[in-house]
């Protein structure tokens, strides 16, 4: 298949898959912008560390409903958290801004109104306190842990199943 | 019982600055929870750029001071503030603290985005009134049951600015 080869870009993803887009999208990913544009000859392929192939798939899904003025209508909810994490970090590292301010936007809307004990069980973030420490901080920032926005505290002792 | 497979810090791993955007969308109050997680979220949320104060979840305005007020000690008094909002909906507001809290922000410079919502009527006392229209910084000015007095006294500079919404917003002696 012949391509009309000024229009689009090739990009390398981590685990070796070329994906050829529209210089418009690659225009998008500010990463890969200076690499066109920092080299001296045209570039033939561009790689892309750290992005994976099903995170390619969905920047051009995203691509395509924007283009379309549907972007709001992209959805990461399928997701988990893992994937969602690793998402980001592709998108960050592509410096693709508006798709930057929909997955962080995400992660907020997955922790918003959670208890302490559910998002630190959720993204298993361990806690380094000393339960000394731990008393204290909750003590000077009490009134952060008050009111009906978030759930009650979940006992923060490990319960039998 | 305890996990026999470690979990992995999934979202700490995620560098400061992102952790701190995902922060800025959050309401200030549920920020400031993340400060009991770990000893690397502790300090987070006092840098986030983004101040998001909403009275809705607590008992009385006298209680939803004291938390604005402590915010404003927390942080470091040298960080810009680039977002700003403030939804004030609780009956005995006190207008003087409210003119207080949004002029503390705009000394913090660099303000980019105001959001002023007010459910009862907020009048901006003048000294207010001259920072948030001659403000070099801002992009966008929301203003939600506001009064603004003697408009015509103040210049008007907002040489940034790209979105207004005024929604009954109320013009007296203009």
């Amino acid at each position: 298949m012949a391509s009309s080869s000024s229009n689009l870009i090739s990009l390398k993803t981590s685990d070796g898959t070329v994906f050829k887009v529209e210089r418009a999208l690659a225009k998008t990913m500010k990463t890969v912008q200076a690499i066109i544009e920092e080299a001296d000859a045209n570039i033939y392929m561009i790689p892309i560390h750290n992005v994976f192939s099903h995170h390619m798939d969905m920047i051009i899904d995203y691509y395509k409903l924007s283009v379309a003025g549907k972007s709001k209508e992209f959805s990461v909810e399928k997701l988990d958290n893992d994937e969602l994490k690793d998402f980001l970090l592709a998108v960050h590292y592509l410096n693709m801004e508006d798709l930057f301010e929909v997955l962080t936007q995400a992660v907020a809307d997955r922790l918003e109104k959670k208890s302490v004990g559910y998002v630190r069980k959720y993204f298993g973030i361990e806690n380094d306190f000393t339960p000394e420490e731990y008393a204290a901080i909750r003590k000077k920032n009490d009134w952060a842990f008050k009111g009906d926005d978030i759930e009650p505290e979940e006992d923060e002792e490990k319960q039998e199943e | 019982m305890s996990r026999s497979i470690p979990t992995e810090d999934r979202i700490s791993s995620l560098p400061d600055p992102i952790l701190h955007h995902i922060l800025s969308f959050l309401p200030t109050k549920f920020a400031a929870t993340t400060t009991i997680l770990s000893k690397r979220w502790n300090p987070l949320w006092l840098s986030v750029p983004t101040l998001n104060f909403d009275d809705t979840p607590f008992k009385d305005f006298i209680s939803f001071r004291h938390f604005v007020s402590s915010v404003f000690l927390s942080r470091d008094i040298n960080l810009p503030i680039q977002s700003f909002h403030l939804k004030c909906a609780k009956q005995h507001s006190n207008e003087h603290d409210i003119n207080r809290f949004i002029y503390a922000a705009m000394q913090r410079g660099g303000i980019e985005n105001l959001h002023l919502n007010m459910f009862g009527r907020l009048s901006l006392k003048v000294k207010l009134l001259t920072t948030i229209f001659s403000c070099k910084t801002l992009v966008v000015l929301h203003l939600r049951k506001v009064n603004l007095k003697d408009l015509s006294n103040v210049t008007v500079d907002l040489p940034r600015l790209k979105t207004l919404h005024l929604t009954r917003v109320l013009f007296e002696r203009f």
